[in-house]
């Protein structure tokens, strides 16, 4: 898994590329809590180039989203694929996280 | 080998990956529950392709599911208040999301051996 990061208005956006699944996943939840040390709360993780998704990839987000409510901000998510989303909503995740299909539309 | 099957077009991309999801979830189950992390269990896996599905098998010899838990697993995982961040599950997901991406689902355990059978109806490509 490759996370490239970037600010867009004030939102940090980690890109995600690859798979998240039982080996990896942790690394997702690393990164955040980092950023959340160096101030940062509101984040915007895009999946568009993420392959795979596994029942640890969506504990991660999970914890990713307390980590970064507990610090005042939030996670929102953008471009999954729609089979992905499929399991946010059988999950009932996506009653949980704000989901955007584009990147610009969770940035405006 | 399941995206193989993608790439030859006996899958289709959403089943790929429902089917390896799915295959993975009951394995890491086998060995976080049945064998408690030991890393001596073994796990036997088959899985027959037929022209309209795909029928997966996952086999283990340790502690069985409790009778009759499919649906309370399938339950269990999604009931939770979504406006309660801080009391948000991180874990507990994989049978629940086999139970809902599968077409059909059974577990039987007998003589010591676990199985947990999974079937996803395909439509090619």
């Amino acid at each position: 898994m490759q996370i490239n990061d970037d600010k867009v208005n004030g939102i940090l956006v980690l890109q995600v590329i690859g798979r998240i699944d039982v080996s990896n996943a942790k690394s997702l939840k690393i990164k955040v809590q980092n950023l959340i040390g160096h101030g940062e709360v509101n984040f915007l993780i895009t999946m568009d180039r993420v392959d795979y998704i596994d029942s640890s990839g969506l504990g991660i987000l999970v914890a990713c989203l307390k980590a970064a409510n507990a610090a005042g901000g939030t996670v929102k998510i953008a471009g999954l694929k729609e089979y992905h989303k499929q399991v946010f909503q059988t999950m009932r995740l996506d009653r949980v996280f704000q989901l955007y299909d584009e990147s610009t539309q969770a940035l405006a | 080998m399941i995206k193989q099957l993608s790439t030859e077009g006996i899958l289709g991309e959403k089943e790929a990956y429902f089917i390896e999801l799915c295959l993975s979830e009951a394995v890491i189950n086998c060995i976080r529950h049945a064998y408690h992390g030991r890393p001596d269990g073994n796990i036997d896996i088959s899985i027959l392709i037929g022209v309209n599905h795909v029928t997966i098998d996952v086999g283990d010899k340790g502690t069985p599911l409790p009778p009759n838990s499919l649906d309370n697993y399938k339950r269990q995982a999604v009931e939770f208040d979504a406006a309660d961040v801080a009391g948000l599950p991180e874990t507990g997901r994989g049978l629940a999301i086999i139970l809902n991406h599968m077409d059909s689902v059974a577990y039987f355990s007998e003589s010591g051996r676990n199985t947990l059978r999974m079937m996803l109806n395909i439509g090619g490509k």
